[in-house]
């Protein structure tokens, strides 16, 4: 912890001396020792990759659990533990407890559990997860349920601020990790299903103090944009972008909000994110584009002005949210290095745009049981809408057939990892179809503000292959826009990946087995069974110079909801019941932290 | 589904030993009526899976609010219970309590709808449509209409 100190009083008086405001001192030194797992990604830009190798695809078959941590809170276990210099820093669900563990020996140096009003959970659409917590300059910081968020001194977990987000009672809640950039934390919103406004805030890392927020939707200042600087696909988005694409006032509770995980370049000074869909879900009452629900946005991250927006799904007629994370990679697209922005939508497109510019570079299925679209327009961007499964066209009170993907989407929030060894992205997925009819619903401030039913099966009833499995774990190419190799899985994948020099790629599943694939083959190296269903993200970290792999167990999410679906099965003509039995039978509620090594 | 047509005759029957019993006729009688009130919506043709009416699209439509916790087909998740038996446990006056005024379960929070009328004004049909649910009288998932 000397050390530590030193580190920051260092930064801080270099700071100060040359007033240069550099990405975060602390988190970059942080992220710059890879034996830490400093960040939500491992990095600023996402990539969940790390250069450790000592766990390799040659030795990987042995891995042993090394030691476990019961977090005592059941429920959906999201996100993953943070590592700094010998300390691990986990979290739950609500309550959002936060548990300092010494690495060396296991004790805990000390526990944070806020005070939430439960009156908090109701609100929460699809389980009550939170996605972790972000480290910098001495603080953890926490993104509470409730919406507060926190900031506590990492020695002894004493509360330095805290600073009110949102109101629950308006149907805001908060689930993401923030993230830390130069002296702002930045955090998003959730509430799509309660008709709450997303937005991006940043506050300032020292006192809490609000630095800008800047809206999804409406007037120009307030989502901070400028028609004629601001661009999509090169283009100037014009006065009034959001403002025209809504009809009436329906943009105040239009959605869009912003829940999942945030990137960062600091060449370009951008930090990158998505927003989610626009409400209702009955698409009929909210005609145009609904901007800029289901976009990219890349805005200055010491201004919040947007430089570029992408929406990918104009006028969702699916709730295909577009909070997935922003994989920051430099790869050879078309032949040239590019900086890139690859992004995993639920939408079933893989995109790959210059970061930079936010020229749309490749848009391609990476789930080939995608049918709602037949491609994306590569001039206007636009996804070519198949009449059929459009749910507006069809109207409300029509139920609309076999569109793939589901709601989840093709991939939900659960990271993709990177490896610039393979130049491969290796992708968590869901292979799931569903059914869809949407109604008039009324809008009550708080309340759930839904307008459509659902149902979820595999996509093999649509596809006809005869498969009833519910996801894939895939390798992407990102250049080509191809998959290259594929995995079937039982379920849905709802964990976070991990990539290593070692050239082993780790996830979880939700039966709960922590597998390590080959990176280039995808051949199944290792699986063991954990205690519970894995929705977390894997990770790795050194102590001692000896490698370990990291992840939560704790089935929950919408997953957990999810996996209900289709289990009369004999109606749907597969014949195949044993697919859809309940989670239930394989694995139970439990949050726990298992570690993985190599024997002594 | 065998079990549950075994659990209906055993209800059935029971009911006919405290009919003879001169016991509450009326009263079973009326909660029975109640709990059956779906059989007025709910079609079903051999070799075919059972249509329903508008009244009971309504009650499903009410349950969309309910399949985030209860899941999309009224069998629980991870957090909520199964409705499916739920439903064989309380009468329709608690049913409603407890929709509208919320309940702290085991594991869950169930919220209060009171203020809902997306919910609310439904009450009745989405009460029949998981009575309907519960009997194993209809699968989950989306439903034909047969009045259309």
């Amino acid at each position: 912890m000397k050390h530590h100190l030193l580190r920051i009083l260092v930064a801080s008086c270099f700071a100060l001396l040359s007033g240069i405001a550099s990405a975060n001192d602390s988190v970059k030194s942080a992220m710059s020792n890879s034996g830490n797992w400093a960040i939500w990604g491992g990095d600023y830009a996402g990539t969940r990759y790390s250069e450790l190798d000592q766990i390799n695809a040659s030795n990987v078959k042995d891995l042993q659990v090394a030691w476990t941590f019961s977090t005592g809170v059941l429920r959906g276990h999201e996100g993953g533990p943070v590592v700094i210099d010998g300390t691990m820093f986990i979290h739950t669900p609500f309550p959002n407890k936060v548990f300092s563990i010494n690495i060396e020996d296991q004790t805990i140096n000390w526990v944070y559990e806020p005070k939430q009003d439960p009156d908090t959970i109701p609100v929460m659409c699809c389980d009550t997860v939170s996605r972790g917590v972000a480290y910098a300059d001495g603080k953890i910081f926490l993104q509470q349920a409730d919406t507060n968020l926190v900031a506590l001194d990492a020695n002894t977990g004493k509360k330095i601020w805290s600073v009110k987000n949102g109101d629950p009672k308006q149907g805001s809640t908060n689930t993401n990790a923030p993230i830390v950039i130069k002296d702002k934390v930045f955090t998003g919103i959730s509430g799509g299903e309660f008709g709450v406004r997303g937005f991006l805030a940043a506050y300032n890392t020292s006192d809490g103090s609000l630095a800008w927020k800047c809206y999804s939707t409406g007037p120009d200042g307030e989502m901070c944009v400028d028609g004629e600087k601001t661009t999509e696909l090169l283009k100037p988005i014009g006065a009034d972008s959001s403002l025209n694409t809504w009809e009436g006032d329906q943009w105040k509770i239009g959605g869009g909000t912003t829940w999942g995980w945030y990137s960062y370049d600091e060449e370009t000074n951008l930090v990158y994110y998505g927003t989610g869909n626009p409400s209702t879900w009955n698409p009929v009452v909210r005609p145009g584009d609904n901007k800029w629900s289901m976009t990219i946005f890349a805005r200055d991250a010491d201004t919040g002005m947007a430089k570029w927006v992408y929406q990918m799904t104009p006028h969702d007629e699916w709730d295909y949210d577009g909070v997935n994370e922003m994989i920051l990679a430099d790869i050879e697209v078309g032949g040239e290095m590019r900086k890139t922005l690859v992004h995993f939508d639920r939408n079933g497109f893989g995109y790959t745009l210059d970061r930079v510019t936010g020229e749309l570079l490749v848009a391609e299925k990476y789930d080939p049981a995608v049918n709602w679209a037949t491609h994306v327009d590569m001039e206007t961007g636009r996804p070519q809408v198949v009449a059929k499964y459009s749910t507006d066209q069809n109207g409300e009170d029509v139920n609309t057939e076999n569109v793939c993907p589901a709601a989840l989407g093709s991939k939900d929030q659960q990271p993709a990892a990177f490896s610039p060894k393979t130049g491969l992205f290796y992708v968590p997925t869901n292979h799931v179809c569903m059914d869809y009819e949407p109604f008039q619903v009324e809008y009550v401030a708080g309340q759930p503000y839904v307008g459509a039913t659902l149902s979820m099966f595999p996509a093999g009833k649509v596809t006809g292959d005869g498969t009833d499995h519910l996801g894939n774990f895939i390798a992407w190419d990102a250049d080509k826009g191809e998959i290259k190799w594929s995995i079937p899985e039982k379920f849905s994948v709802w964990s976070g990946a991990l990539a290593t020099a070692g050239d082993v790629v780790f996830y979880g599943t939700l039966d709960g087995h922590l597998k390590a694939v080959d990176a280039s083959s995808g051949e199944q190296l290792y699986s063991f069974k954990t205690p519970s269903g894995i929705i977390g993200n894997v990770n790795t970290y050194t102590h001692d110079g000896k490698q370990y792999v990291a992840v939560l167990s704790g089935v929950g999410g919408w997953a957990g909801i999810g996996m209900a679906a289709g289990l009369e099965g004999d109606t749907d003509g597969l014949g195949a019941v044993g697919a859809y039995k309940q989670l239930g039978k394989y694995t139970q509620l439990g949050g726990v932290l298992s570690v993985f090594a190599l024997p002594d | 589904m065998i079990d549950k047509e075994k659990a209906l005759l055993v209800r059935i029957f029971s009911s006919l030993i405290f009919l003879t019993s001169f016991v509450f006729t009326s009263a079973i009688h009326a909660d029975e009526a109640e709990k059956t009130a779906y059989k007025d919506h709910v079609k079903c043709a051999e070799g075919e899976p059972c249509k329903i009416d508008l009244y009971l699209t309504r009650g499903y439509r009410a349950f969309s609010q309910c399949q985030v916790c209860h899941g999309l087909d009224a069998t629980g998740s991870s957090f909520a219970p199964s409705l499916t038996d739920k439903m064989q446990e309380i009468d329709k006056a608690l049913f409603i309590d407890r929709v509208e005024n919320g309940f702290k379960g085991q594991i869950g929070v169930m919220p209060p709808w009171k203020e809902n009328p997306n919910v609310m004004k439904y009450i009745d049909q989405l009460y029949d449509y998981l009575m309907a649910r519960s009997d194993g009288a209809i699968p989950g998932g989306k439903l034909k209409r047969y009045d259309r």
